[in-house]
């Protein structure tokens, strides 16, 4: 090498990195403290371009009532389980629940969070939701409200539950349209929780992205089915009822069911379309039960065919589910998961991470889970690995954080 | 002269045996259940009614299964819920003795969730007497439009056709390889 070429001698180059890094460093020094003394409305402004639609809708925090379960599924899920570590006081538990609260209140508005560590990472809020829930050891052991406590759900004969996807102390749902605003929350709650509970395991799930499908299109599910028709919305009359709880000190809460259901798709491939529909009860085209038109008709289980045979198989998964019953009914807020897992021909362990949400578990989800165990011929195609029960505080007012009536 | 471990053409010719009897290999576990007979059979005439009704099937079905059996009278002669055992159907009858065609509607789904349905009649006493038709627009099957299997009340034929079809690939296959043995034995 001639020195002609060779321009960035040694010295130059560490000038040129020492000037570098000394400007990053300087500058950083002043956003962090900009961001600590002014508050994190002066931290970070959007973009100058037009805010897109998609990441600038917001859906509120504060109210009476969560968000994340009554608001529009958005595309992406991310569920958290936390274990609180051993020997974690009441007290301690409302400090975190006021770290979370607030969190989740700020990311919710398009805001970091504090001392949030990548502030550019909160520009767009896409109807970021954060729900938080209490298992069984929790409400039993720290929670004031009696009617805030809930039950584990009893074994049913079709489970195989695995411990990994087990109870837990916390659930934490975060909920958004973007996948990045998903892991950005999830980032900043894992890190306010660090000092208090462990995570033991996280559930990611996905819908369609949103635009692909017209709003208010019931999703599919990894076996192609149309999953969630016959689903409470906020504008039915029975959804209050349904949802939320009127029991003294925990108006307004609910209570969810967390299944984590496999879908054998290898042996899917071997049932063809006339089978498929067989076992569910409903069209796979547009999910309209067999005795219907489209997709919200009625399902008719009385009609019979010109044998006298009913058109929908009495063993079929929409005629077990369905109740006479107008109490055996929930909100169903479902997301596909697909990981990989190589211990499999496909190399990918797919299905659906069930989330059902009810003013009383046991009155509204247990019967149906429990019909549903006893005969469905779905169950030859699909195994629940993971069960959980959580309650649901109310909402919180502005100032408040979640449960914080209920820890007393 | 050349030498090889073993003689090529013998490789050859064995690995056809081998994919040849690869086809006669047994479906995949899950296949469409089709109905290969019943007790009584279609168009039997007993003396008397007989205390219970089978059909056995190509496959293992998936329970529930349903059974439907009208007497001559348009009564309804079936007692208790079908009972699937592997491939095997079972419906226990009412104690009747009442003479005539009955009607035996049968719905059963194969384990990868294909129905298979239709009707079999059967007559009890000397003859067919025409009481009341049984239930349903005819006593033959008829296949409905869009729906899975036609009903099948005879042995199901399509699986004596697979097996021709299978007969007659391996056919070709060995032909084809003793072709090609006998023209390497011309080359050598």
């Amino acid at each position: 090498m001639d020195a002609s070429t060779h321009r960035w001698g040694r010295r130059r180059l560490l000038q040129t990195g020492a000037v570098a890094l000394g400007s990053a460093g300087a500058g950083w020094s002043a956003a962090s403290a900009a961001a600590h003394v002014s508050g994190p409305a002066a931290a970070v402004t959007p973009p100058p371009a037009t805010r897109p639609t998609v990441g600038g809708r917001t859906v509120a925090f504060h109210g009476p009532h969560q968000a994340g379960i009554a608001t529009p599924a958005q595309s992406h899920l991310s569920l958290l389980g936390l274990d609180l570590h051993p020997r974690l006081e009441g007290e301690a538990l409302s400090r975190l629940m006021t770290l979370l609260s607030d969190d989740a209140a700020r990311l919710s508005r398009g805001l970091p969070a504090l001392a949030d560590t990548e502030p550019e990472l909160a520009v767009h809020p896409a109807r970021l939701t954060v729900t938080f829930g209490f298992g069984p050891r929790v409400t039993a052991e720290m929670v004031t409200a009696a009617a805030g406590r809930v039950r584990a759900l009893p074994a049913f004969r079709t489970d195989r539950l695995e411990e990994g996807w087990g109870q837990t102390d916390l659930v934490v749902q975060v909920c958004a349209d973007d996948p990045m605003t998903v892991a950005h929350a999830r980032r900043m709650l894992l890190m306010d929780a660090r000092a208090f509970a462990r995570l033991r395991w996280q559930q990611d799930g996905f819908r369609n992205a949103v635009g692909t499908t017209s709003e208010g299109t019931t999703m599919r599910n990894v076996m192609g089915q149309v999953d969630g028709t016959s689903n409470p919305v906020e504008a039915d009359p029975e959804f209050a009822r349904l949802t939320w709880s009127d029991a003294p000190g925990f108006e307004g809460g609910t209570f969810l069911a967390v299944r984590r259901i496999r879908a054998r798709l290898d042996a899917w491939d071997a049932v063809d379309r006339t089978g498929r529909e067989l076992v569910m009860g409903r069209r796979l085209d547009n999910g309209a039960p067999l005795t219907g038109a489209g997709e919200h008709d009625v399902p008719d289980l009385e009609q019979t065919d010109e044998l006298g045979f009913p058109v929908i198989d009495p063993a079929s998964h929409v005629a077990r589910a369905r109740s006479a019953n107008p109490d055996e009914t929930f909100v169903r807020r479902s997301y596909n998961y697909a990981v990989p897992d190589p211990s499999r021909g496909s190399g990918e362990d797919t299905g659906l991470v069930f989330l059902a949400y009810a003013a009383d578990l046991e009155r509204q989800f247990v019967p149906v889970q429990a019909r549903l165990a006893e005969l469905d011929r779905l169950n030859a195609w699909v195994t629940t690995i993971g069960s959980a029960v959580y309650a649901v505080p109310p909402g919180a007012a502005e100032g408040e954080h979640v449960a914080q009536r209920m820890l007393g | 002269m050349r030498t090889h471990p073993t003689p090529r053409p013998r490789r050859l010719l064995a690995a056809v045996l081998l994919a040849a009897a690869a086809l006669w290999a047994p479906a995949p576990a899950w296949a469409h259940a089709q109905l290969a007979g019943s007790t009584p059979a279609l168009g039997q005439v007993l003396d008397e009614p007989p205390a219970e009704v089978s059909l056995q099937f190509t496959d293992r079905v998936a329970a529930p299964a349903y059974v439907v059996v009208t007497a001559p009278d348009g009564s309804a002669a079936t007692v208790g819920s079908p009972q699937v055992a592997g491939d095997t159907v079972t419906q226990a009858l009412t104690s009747t003795d009442l003479e005539g065609t009955y009607a035996m509607a049968y719905r059963a789904v194969s384990e990868d969730g294909h129905p298979v349905t239709g009707e079999i009649t059967f007559s009890v006493g000397r003859a067919l007497r025409a009481a009341t038709p049984p239930r349903g627009p005819a006593t033959a099957p008829s296949p409905t439009a869009g729906a899975g299997d036609p009903a099948a009340t005879e042995p199901a034929s399509g699986w004596s056709d697979l097996r021709l079809e299978i007969g007659v690939a391996a056919s070709l296959l060995l032909g084809a390889a003793a072709l090609v043995v006998a023209s390497r034995r011309v080359d050598d």
